[in-house]
């Protein structure tokens, strides 16, 4: 690969070799059983609702209501357990489990993975939002419409956009939400897909920015970086065409660079009739210090469960709403949150709306944290977070430097949030890839790593994302682990090839791992690869 | 917040004290960090303004009194007897489910891997399984966002595997604002046929079923129990109909009806899916959702599948299993515009509560659940045919949970009557006149487990004084 460059190394002994590492870190491991193994026939977790004598009087035999031969004949196989022994189950997979409040974690890096204040926590479990109907009178969801409204205009100052849709569950419907929105756009404009049919995207773009816009029935057209890390001007001049609906783009990336030709770039679409889409995701290099309106763009989303402090839930619920330039105001989903300067409203009067994606008003409960997150910080305070997330990133690069054998592809020298770094000197050097090697991390306590989006441009990847809650400490601890890894895939390689050793996870057959035949999705298949009798 | 010096300090973030700010920017040599951000063109640079914002509130007892207190002018259905539905409703969470939901192990992760979280990926096993066990299907995979996300992306799929056909039949029944997104997120590949309903049931009509399928119809889709709340009985007919034409079924379904009520597997569908907000998980104003999508399991299912799918591996123990990701290479994550579809972030979290739903109440305590709801719908729905003035239009198909309720001859309107209900402290049925004006003043009411003879009663009560 070109354009690879050597650390800066001028400071000496960067990781103090005095750092403790967890050398006898072990995580649970409990031999769990399967759900369906556990409890024996007849025992019930619950007694969750029983019929009133009086009810049952006067309707009969409920079973006898229902239409004819639609009455379940074989009961679903469920388990029959007591919840005692049930609750024993669940409590031992999550010790199987790493997370943001035990492990070192921002080592999945593009998730931002940061602390989950505990206070918004017990603020999304009061009763006056977890018990709300969607469908509730307005005059008694006043509270949560204020919340969402106020948010909403929260999103407006950190874009300088004019409109807001609380409604995408995820950043990939964010991205959706905006495809459609450029489709009505240049349809109303005369340009439906017949002749305006593609969309331009960076190979470190999010999967989601070509996948959604191919839902929408666009071509993808996408730019590949120069030695730089980024696609140069001219390459989207060259990808531009009177096809172009529009662009789809993170910035800064997952590479951490942020695009000085940003402006250009986007004006460039704007020449040729296209919008521009900023994807946030990648927030936490830029608050504070860029928005998506002075950088050209016209409409953007943002991942309220990275950059906003949101819980990732295991994989959601998320949150990916959107805010759009004034013009574009008038095709976002519906309900949009109305204020008439006394009361908060749900307006669905939007003739030119491109609808819904998703049920309802999106992910409230995300929204409700990340409101109570960006209203705890203040405009210095999000400025801070970016601030000291990049500083942390940029320790970290500095840390790294004492590991001579990971590097830093591509010329940009300047890097914000993130890096995508390259293990391929190692994986030359001893034959390991950077799996066995984040493997091997977990040995020390640290969490799931990210090495990064396919394809993979930069070979053996790993992507970390220091966010601004992580503590110097930490990074030092991380970096300490790094390294001893990498000295590991020399003097010791077997140890790294083997990994991990000191987490729950067995060792698959690999025969069975590659073998598609012995793909397992569900019990009944699993029984049925496997001639179980049941 | 404290103040140290000129700088504050965010509890936070650690590094915001001044003299580690200090160290790490001397490491790193830059004397301030500002200089971290040059490479932001200075035309598009933000950094010397200000964001138009309030003021912080930086101690935690002032931002939960804050917060705290706007939420407070909230009333919930804790305070209200609840008829409402459509889509959600409020139904009992057993406390075992909120106490697992609020373990940091399951909510402050993400995606994860099999390295470090193998208890995680055993549980999202578990809930494919119990998934394809209560529907007895063969596949599934990570949650959908909700039901609606669901059902488009079942109805894509079925595009796919009958890739050489451009045309959905959807029954009309299903909710306006569900169809409209299917509609939207479909069209660049499919048109939609919508099919009559029948007034006197709320279900489809058959005979205008026959009318719009074709040899282009990728599938036909409907709800059961429908959105209106009827149970339809006539599954296999739609079946055989789509199937003599080539069609795939669709079928979306209430999965707490299933304890009592047949899976659609066994009248025919191809593809199920759902909203499973019913087993365990708060309302949250409609951000407590997750949809499934449950399907065959072949080498061309698994291709066009489009969640992440996690399967169960031998290990080197032979008494030890293990459960990872497999199908990475053809979903979104991988395949990127070549997918069909997207995977990503989904509802996750709530596949915890799902799983201990399912685990604890078990197939008799599904079923008794099923009984209850359908009891106290039919006990509800003989009440209020006996108020003046109240029609039931729908009354020639059975409901399980949901009927409509019509208030033409009483001269007022549901949203009226709603608002006069709201003082007898009663959230009254959801209001259908403009989703389907065809029945004219009416309602859509919801009677879940969770309320008792005494509320139905009450609404009654209020009824006649209101009316």
């Amino acid at each position: 690969m070109s354009g690879k460059t050597k650390i800066d190394n001028k400071v000496k002994k960067l990781i103090d070799p005095k750092i403790t590492i967890r050398e006898r870190f072990h995580q649970q491991k409990w031999q769990e059983p399967l759900v369906y193994d556990l409890g024996r026939p007849g025992e019930r977790g619950i007694v969750a609702v029983e019929l009133e004598p009086e009810i049952r009087s006067t309707v009969g035999d409920p079973t006898a209501l229902v239409p004819a031969g639609m009455v379940r004949k074989t009961p679903p196989q469920l388990p029959e357990v007591a919840q005692p022994r049930a609750m024993k189950h669940f409590v031992r997979l999550s010790q199987e489990t790493s997370c943001e409040d035990s492990a070192i974690d921002f080592n999945l890096g593009t998730c931002s993975m940061k602390y989950n204040p505990k206070s918004h926590e017990r603020l999304a479990e009061m009763a006056e939002f977890l018990e709300l109907h969607p469908r509730q009178d307005g005059d008694t969801v006043q509270g949560i419409l204020e919340i969402m409204y106020k948010f909403g205009e929260y999103l407006k100052a950190l874009s300088g956009f004019d409109g807001v849709s609380l409604l995408p569950a995820c950043g990939s419907q964010g991205v959706f939400a905006n495809s459609l929105i450029i489709r009505a756009y240049q349809e109303e404009h005369g340009f439906g897909v017949d002749k305006k049919d593609e969309i331009i995207t960076t190979i470190f773009s999010h999967p989601c920015n070509p996948a959604t816009p191919a839902m929408t029935g666009y071509k993808i057209v996408t730019l590949y970086p120069d030695e730089t890390g980024w696609p140069s001007l001219e390459k989207f001049k060259a990808a531009v065409s009177e096809r172009t609906a529009g662009l789809v783009i993170c910035c800064p990336d997952d590479t951490g660079i942020f695009n000085p030709d940003i402006e250009a770039i986007n004006q460039v679409i704007h020449d040729a009739g296209g919008l521009c889409i900023l994807d946030s995701a990648n927030a936490n290099g830029y608050f504070g210090w860029a928005r998506a309106k002075e950088s050209g763009f016209d409409l953007t989303h943002w991942n309220l469960h990275k950059s906003f402090a949101s819980p990732h839930g295991g994989c959601g619920p998320g949150a990916g709403p959107i805010a759009v330039r004034e013009d574009l105001v008038k095709y976002l989903p519906v309900p949009v949150i109305g204020f008439d300067g006394k009361r908060y409203y749900l307006d669905y009067e939007r003739p030119d709306s491109i609808g819904k994606i998703r049920s309802f008003y999106g992910n409230v409960g995300v929204v409700l944290r990340a409101f109570s997150w960006v209203t705890s910080l203040g405009s210095e305070g999000l400025k801070e977070v970016t601030q000291t997330a990049v500083l942390n990133n940029n320790y970290l690069r500095h840390l790294f430097a004492d590991i001579p054998q990971i590097e830093m592809p591509y010329t940009t020298k300047d890097r914000m949030h993130e890096i995508r770094w390259s293990f391929d000197k190692v994986f030359q050097d001893t034959g390991i890839n950077i799996n066995q090697i984040t493997a091997r991390f977990c040995d020390y306590g640290i969490g799931p790593s990210f090495t990064s989006h396919f394809p993979y441009l930069v070979p053996n990847p790993l992507t970390p994302e220091p966010t601004e809650t992580v503590s110097k400490e930490e990074l030092e601890e991380f970096a300490a682990v790094v390294k001893r890894v990498v000295e590991e895939c020399y003097t010791n390689p077997d140890i790294v090839k083997t990994a991990p050793h000191r987490t729950s996870k067995p060792a698959l057959l690999e025969e069975d791992f590659i073998d598609p035949g012995k793909i397992a999705p569900s019990r009944t298949v699993w029984e049925r690869v496997h001639k179980i009798e049941n | 917040m404290v103040e140290s010096g000129k700088r504050v300090v965010y509890p936070y973030m650690p590094n915001t004290v001044p003299k580690t700010r200090t160290e790490m920017l001397d490491a790193i040599g830059k004397s301030s960090v500002d200089e971290l951000f040059d490479a932001i063109p200075e035309a598009i640079r933000f950094g010397d303004k200000e964001m138009p914002l309030p003021a912080p509130l930086s101690s935690e007892h002032a931002l939960r009194r804050y917060v705290g207190s706007i939420l407070r002018k909230n009333e919930s259905c804790d305070d209200y007897i609840s008829f409402l539905g459509g889509g959600v409703a409020q139904h009992f969470v057993p406390a075992i489910c909120d106490e697992l939901v609020r373990k940091p192990e399951w909510y402050t992760t993400f995606l994860g891997f099999y390295n470090s979280d193998a208890g995680k990926m055993q549980l999202w096993w578990e809930f494919q399984s119990l998934i394809t066990d209560l529907v007895e299907m063969e596949l599934c995979g990570w949650p959908a966002q909700d039901g609606t996300t669901a059902s488009w992306g079942s109805i894509l799929l079925a595009g796919r595997i009958n890739h050489d056909r451009n045309e959905v039949v959807l029954a009309g029944n299903i909710n306006p604002e569900r169809l409209k997104g299917i509609t939207e997120v479909c069209r660049a590949k499919l048109d939609i046929k919508l099919v009559d309903v029948d007034p006197k049931t709320g279900l489809l009509d058959m005979n205008d079923l026959e009318a719009k399928i074709s040899d282009k119809t990728a599938c036909v889709y409907f709800e059961n129990p429908s959105y209106l709340g009827g149970i339809e009985d006539r599954g296999d007919q739609i079946s055989q109909c789509a199937h003599d034409h080539g069609a795939l079924v669709v079928v979306s379904v209430n999965p707490i009806s299933l304890g009592l009520l047949e899976t659609p597997k066994n009248y025919g569908a191809d593809i199920i899916c759902g909203e499973l907000q019913s087993l365990g998980v708060h309302l949250q104003y409609g951000g407590g959702l997750l949809g499934f999508v449950a399907t065959p399991f072949d080498e061309q299912w698994m291709a066009e599948y489009p969640y992440v799918v996690i399967s169960r591996y031998r290990t080197l123990n032979p008494d030890e299993f293990g459960h990872e990701m497999c199908n990475w290479a053809t979903v979104s994550y991988d395949k990127r515009e070549e997918s069909g579809d997207v995977t990503s972030t989904n509802s996750a979290l709530w596949a915890v509560p799902v799983v201990a739903y399912l685990t604890v109440m078990g197939p008799a305590g599904l079923r008794e659940v099923g009984e209850v709801i359908m009891a106290k719908a039919d006990y509800a729905r003989c009440q209020l045919s006996t108020v003046k003035g109240v029609s039931l239009p729908t009354s020639g198909s059975t409901p399980f949970m949901e009927f409509v309720v019509n208030f033409d001859e009483t001269g007022k309107s549901v949203e009226e009557i709603n608002k006069a209900l709201l003082q007898h402290g009663i959230f009254g049925g959801h209001d259908i006149s403009k989703e389907f004006p065809q029945f004219g003043q009416s309602a859509l009411y919801c009677v879940t487990e969770n309320l008792t003879k005494s509320d139905i009663d009450s609404l009654v009560v209020a009824l006649r004084e209101v009316l």
